[in-house]
């Protein structure tokens, strides 16, 4: 077993001081479920762990002016029974539930999914849907980037090896929209996902597409939102073929950006048929 | 260094490697063998332990993490005489227990379920042990004997 040191810190600012230390290569622990698996597969590559994961103003979920702001150490486990996620950010809550173990929710954190970059890392989309900002914290401060550029591809993240993320904010939704979350894998539960998605819509007075965000995850090259898409849709009204043809018009996106690959066959029909179910279940056809 | 937590309701210390996991610091420091080692990858759930009320994979839990903490093992799941608690006998009468290995997990993971939720829909029993695997039983008996003990509990929390 690969040898390292470990320390807890009480707060953010002494988290990144130990991060700062120069001697040692230190990283940040925080649930552990993807590190641990490097860790039996000799692949750790510092001297040192620093446990954020008890630091209190890293659980925090809370309403911050017309933001709802969630601490990077908060679990799945919490943050999927959270009633503020319930109310503004469902399709969060889904992507959580999404994980199907009690024994990883309760450890796996908001913090470690999206600073470990996994194609299909199951609340990055919905973080994305929610056009989510996250505070990344270091010895010299804080500063807030989208989501999106924290995430630069498959296990690559933007986050430096001296810096945590301390909280993902993202704008309360105005009234009467919905979100969805919905996971292709091998099984019901304990499976990674093959695909997701998270979505967002709202109707206008008319029955028209006010808003709809469209979000593929282990798709695309980095994880953002199908604006392409989106634009299109907006101001039709819902019906099924419309749907359909969004769906294709996603495959279309997917195949510019990643050429045939040995996946294609599958993931174009999976693609074409997650985008239409999310679309039927944020937009109503009967108004 | 020095790990000081409580395990089954005592306070310990114990002297162990920072990069060890839980469940080795367990099973080849403490000797608590009741706690299994399946796939040391978070996949199985035979590791599954308390931490604070709530179940993890002990494969999966750095061994210092523990520390100030309250753990809870099998070996900590009993009923007031020191015999088999009433989820361990209930898991006995309902057929849940056939080559046994991942049935500590399950106890444990069925006590977590109960101690949040006392009167679970077989639908949530379902979603509370979907982080254990059990190659024997087909699961059925498993989630009968959770929510055969879920009744008795409270039909027993009604006499009183």
């Amino acid at each position: 077993m690969q040898q390292f040191g470990y320390v807890r810190p009480r707060s953010i600012e002494e988290a990144a001081a130990l991060l700062a230390e120069p001697a040692l290569t230190s990283r940040v622990l925080a649930g552990g479920t993807d590190l641990m698996v490097l860790v039996r597969a000799g692949q750790a590559d510092f001297d040192r762990l620093v446990d954020v994961s008890q630091i209190s103003a890293l659980h925090v979920i809370e309403i911050a002016g017309s933001r709802l702001r969630v601490g990077a150490a908060a679990t799945f486990g919490e943050v999927m029974r959270h009633p503020l996620v319930l109310e503004h950010a469902p399709c969060l809550a889904q992507a959580c539930r999404s994980i199907g173990t009690m024994q990883i929710a309760n450890m796996a954190t908001l913090g470690g999914n999206a600073a470990n970059a996994a194609a299909a890392a199951d609340t990055v989309p919905a973080l994305v849907c929610l056009d989510a900002e996250v505070l990344v914290a270091t010895a010299g401060g804080q500063q807030r980037i989208p989501v999106t550029e924290l995430i630069l591809g498959h296990n690559r993240s933007a986050l430096p090896r001296n810096a945590l993320i301390a909280t993902f904010e993202f704008p309360l939704l105005p009234e009467r929209t919905r979100t969805t979350f919905l996971k292709i894998g091998r099984r019901n539960a304990l499976s990674i996902a093959r695909m997701n998605m998270a979505a967002l819509g709202r109707q206008s007075a008319d029955g028209t597409i006010a808003e709809v965000r469209l979000v593929p995850g282990a798709c695309l090259r980095r994880p953002r939102r199908l604006h392409e898409i989106e634009t299109w849709l907006q101001g039709q009204q819902p019906a099924p073929d419309l749907f359909a043809e969004a769906g294709r018009r996603a495959v279309e996106v997917m195949l510019a950006e990643t050429g045939q690959r040995w996946s294609t066959a599958y993931k174009t029909v999976a693609l074409a048929a997650l985008v239409a179910e999310a679309l039927e279940l944020v937009l109503s056809v009967e108004f | 260094m020095q790990i000081e937590f409580t395990l089954n309701g005592q306070a310990m210390v114990v002297e162990a490697p920072p990069y060890i996991t839980l469940l080795k610091l367990l099973r080849d420091y403490l000797n608590l063998t009741g706690t299994k080692e399946g796939c040391d990858i978070g996949e199985c759930g035979a590791c599954s332990v308390l931490i604070d009320g709530q179940v993890v994979n002990a494969c999966l839990t750095l061994a210092p993490k523990v520390s100030g903490r309250a753990v809870t093992t099998i070996e900590g799941i009993r009923a007031a005489d020191g015999g088999m608690s009433d989820l361990q006998e209930a898991f006995v009468r309902y057929g849940a227990v056939q080559c046994g290995y991942c049935v500590p997990g399950l106890i444990i993971a069925g006590e977590a379920l109960l101690s949040h939720n006392p009167q679970p829909t077989r639908a949530e029993i379902r979603e509370a042990i979907a982080g254990n695997l059990c190659r024997c039983t087909g699961y059925q008996q498993i989630i009968d004997a959770i929510a055969h003990a879920a009744e008795e509990r409270m039909r027993l929390e009604r006499k009183v």
